[in-house]
């Protein structure tokens, strides 16, 4: 067991038959403008369950960036790591990122800013998703969601139990399971 | 640090302690504490526990970060810097070290002790469908 925030990033992004996968809570999404400005590209996080309602007219999604919009290599360290030795102290470091690597061959190490959301028309358009995200990404995503929302800790394999049992119990979950979430 | 005060019988501590920490302690130095001749205990200043418990921090931490200055991680960290060891940033090296090398936190963003929350299971909930567009 280990505390340390992100999967290897081969793990990160679902490669092959994405059409499968509805788009979900952690997925990318192309950039939308924002007051204006062009985004990179924007994370989904808006609930799931919420995204196929027709009631739904806006959906929260948060800034996705490119790694070199950090300032300096020790910054873009901390983004990638999520934490920092300090004193001998393995402490949380920038609590509202979620390191992203690249969705695309060739394309550039991002992070998400949990501190930038907005409000996107929805329903989002399958067709503007970039990356769809694995269950296992999700779960990681949700777990330093968690942190920087409500500063609680769990651990990566709590937040797995959880959403396998959810999802074990989910009567309107579309799109393949995850291994770990065989029904009761 | 110094330790060159001379032993304190446990009468004398009893006795004078004020006397002997004004001596001593908080010079700086720690007391050998004496019973029968023997020593049982020290008196030491603050700030030598506080070194002691960096210590201690330090070598519980050393394994990760020098695993990771051999795999050529740029783990941010300050122990690493004041060494003066610079190792280049590689994303694909950081991710894929910290993806596979087990670390323990002990603090959180502000310095808050790292508590995991204790374990619970959601029970299943089916949801209302009723819904307004508000």
């Amino acid at each position: 067991m280990s505390d340390a925030w992100y999967l290897d990033a081969s793990e990160y992004y679902v490669g092959t038959g994405t059409e499968e996968y509805p788009l979900r809570q952690g997925d990318l999404i192309a950039g939308p403008t924002v007051g204006g400005e062009p985004w990179a590209a924007a994370q989904v996080v808006h609930p799931t369950c919420e995204l196929g309602k027709r009631t739904l007219r806006e959906a929260q999604v948060v800034r996705v960036r490119p790694l070199s919009d950090a300032p300096d290599d020790f910054t873009r360290g901390l983004l990638v790591a999520g934490f920092r030795e300090e004193d001998g102290e393995r402490r949380v470091a920038v609590a509202h990122t979620f390191f992203l690597p690249p969705w695309a061959d060739g394309g550039p190490p991002c992070f998400a800013s949990f501190r930038e959301i907005a409000t996107i028309p929805a329903p989002i358009k399958a067709r503007s998703r970039v990356a769809a995200t694995s269950h296992d990404c999700r779960v990681a995503f949700i777990r330093r969601w968690l942190y920087f929302r409500f500063r609680l800790a769990f651990t990566f394999e709590q937040v797995r139990a959880w959403e396998a049992t959810r999802i074990a119990n989910d009567p309107a979950f579309v799109g393949p399971k995850p291994t770990w979430a065989t029904p009761n | 640090m110094e330790f060159a005060a001379k032993p304190v019988g446990h009468r004398q501590v009893k006795n004078q302690l004020p006397q002997v920490l004004r001596e001593t302690v908080h010079r700086g130095m720690a007391v050998p504490i004496t019973n029968r001749g023997e020593v049982d205990a020290y008196l030491v200043p603050p700030e030598t526990v506080e070194e002691l418990e960096r210590a201690r921090r330090l070598r519980e931490t050393l394994p990760l970060l020098m695993a990771a200055a051999a795999s050529g991680a740029a783990l941010p960290s300050q122990t690493l810097r004041s060494l003066g060891i610079e190792i280049p940033f590689d994303w694909q090296a950081l991710n894929r070290f910290t993806a596979r090398v087990p670390v323990t936190f002990t603090a959180g963003e502000d310095g808050e002790p790292w508590v995991a929350m204790p374990d619970a299971q959601p029970q299943p909930v089916v949801e209302d469908e009723t819904d307004f567009e508000l």
